[in-house]
């Protein structure tokens, strides 16, 4: 409560300029999540700079700007011999920045699942996909057991 | 008051600058390529294997995670292992040495597909060479190439687990009280299938199990208790290791983390100072689903070994 009581004092403190550019920030933070869906064509809608996609999302299409993340989230057994790969990505469009394993699973458990985070920042205007499929790498994609793919507009 | 507020704001959009160039600056190679490359670099004594697909992709992923494994609550019981089998190799296949028995205790290799059940894997590989060494198994484990018990009553029944992950201590606690059929009974489907679709049929148990090691494995703990019969283990599974094809494993340093894994122990190699372990990744992977594994390893590899008896 006494948390509350020092957080509202301080509010009143600041300067009209501060608050404006404080409630600026907030109602950024929570807008900035959404991604709106096109009432005419079922697109995502991404003003923001950032966008989370799992495998929910397979065969959809987003809309983000130029300099913006994607950010794939995609599970799988990877105490299983098993992994996502990138089987198509344009790089003209696309730069995968980063790659890493989240452990998803509760203490104890062997053989689970893990959590695979991709990100990639759009870098110029116009239509692309990024394609990933889950196999083994010495199988090969012939034996792929789950397929991902992503249309992206970027404008 | 005012101040505090700007400056700290202004330190958030700093951090924040400074991650997203930090991101953005990140390279990235191919992970084969990159595979083999240390594999020279570090000098180490096995081959990774060559695929076309494997070069589509890029490989260099973040480490954000650890070794998972069973909390243990004090009560667990730990073998004192005293070997009296003084030779520098073991091998239960009976293949690149002899073992106690002088015969084979390690049954087919198995392929475990797309589902987290590595856990029953090891463990009813580990009972399949616990009967066979008993050498009072009814059929089918009168052979050790007919023997083939259900992995999948594991998987369903035990309540240890499911294609999800699971532990070996509730498998193991449930092979030794109720047992498993045989794998005709409750054929392995890779997948979560009810536990009514199991059949009425002889079971197959242990007397016990007890620990080996825990959270700090030794080698010579592991190759005492190998005496007695192949061994249920973990593991951590590292990007490399996908790539393994011949020779004695050990992790390259920038290797990345991709999930915890169970396996069986079957022998140790002096001469070559590593353990013989059966995968269950099926015949294609390693050396005919096998791998060797350092003695140097144990900071991944060997923790929670148990022993069947």
């Amino acid at each position: 409560m006494s948390y509350l009581t020092h957080l509202y004092h301080g509010f009143n403190l600041m300067s009209a300029k501060v608050k404006l550019i404080l409630l600026t920030f907030l109602i950024f933070c929570v807008v900035v999540p959404f991604c709106p869906e096109s009432a005419s064509s079922g697109e995502k809608m991404c003003p923001n700079n950032e966008i989370i996609v799992n495998k929910d999302l397979s065969g959809q299409k987003i809309i983000i700007q130029p300099g913006a993340i994607i950010q794939i989230e995609l599970p799988f057994i990877g105490g299983a011999g098993y992994n996502w790969h990138i089987d198509n990505l344009n790089a003209e469009y696309l730069e995968l920045i980063s790659e890493h394993t989240e452990k998803i699973s509760e203490e104890g458990m062997v053989g689970a699942p893990v959590l695979g985070v991709w990100r990639f920042k759009a870098k110029k205007a116009g239509e692309t996909e990024i394609k990933m499929d889950q196999y083994r790498p010495w199988e090969g994609i012939k034996k792929a057991t789950d397929h991902f793919i992503l249309r992206v507009i970027i404008k | 008051m005012k101040k505090v507020v700007l400056q700290k704001l202004l330190m958030s959009g700093v951090a924040a600058i400074f991650v997203l160039f930090f991101l953005s600056t990140f390279s990235f190679a191919k992970e084969l390529d990159d595979v083999k490359a240390s594999i020279k670099a570090e000098g180490h004594k096995w081959v990774a294997g060559d695929t076309s697909v494997s070069r589509l992709s890029e490989e260099h992923k973040k480490l954000r995670a650890g070794l998972l494994m069973p909390k243990l609550t004090g009560k667990e019981k730990h073998a004192a292992v005293v070997s009296s089998w003084t030779q520098p190799c073991l091998d239960w296949r009976n293949s690149l040495c002899s073992n106690p028995d002088g015969a084979i205790r390690v049954t087919p290799m198995r392929d475990q597909g797309n589902c987290g059940s590595c856990w029953a894997f090891a463990t009813t590989g580990a009972l399949e060479s616990y009967i066979l060494r008993k050498g009072s198994g009814a059929p089918p484990c009168d052979s050790s190439s007919n023997c083939n018990l259900s992995e999948q009553m594991l998987v369903s029944c035990s309540g240890a687990g499911s294609c999800n992950g699971g532990y070996m201590t509730g498998a193991s606690d449930y092979i030794r009280s109720t047992g498993l059929v045989k794998e005709g009974c409750f054929p392995y489907a890779a997948t979560n299938l009810a536990c009514s679709l199991l059949c009425n049929a002889p079971v197959f148990k242990i007397g016990g199990w007890s620990y080996v090691t825990t959270t700090k494995p030794s080698a010579q703990a592991i190759k005492n208790a190998l005496a007695y019969g192949p061994l249920p283990t973990s593991m951590t599974v590292f990007s490399d290791f996908y790539y393994y094809k011949e020779g004695v494993y050990k992790r390259i340093k920038k290797s990345k983390y991709k999930g915890n894994h169970a396996v069986l122990i079957v022998g140790y190699d002096d001469a070559n100072q590593c353990f013989i372990v059966k995968n269950s990744w099926g015949t294609d992977w390693g050396e005919s689903g096998y791998f060797r594994i350092a003695y140097s390893e144990m900071s991944y590899f060997g923790w929670y070994t148990m022993l069947y008896q």
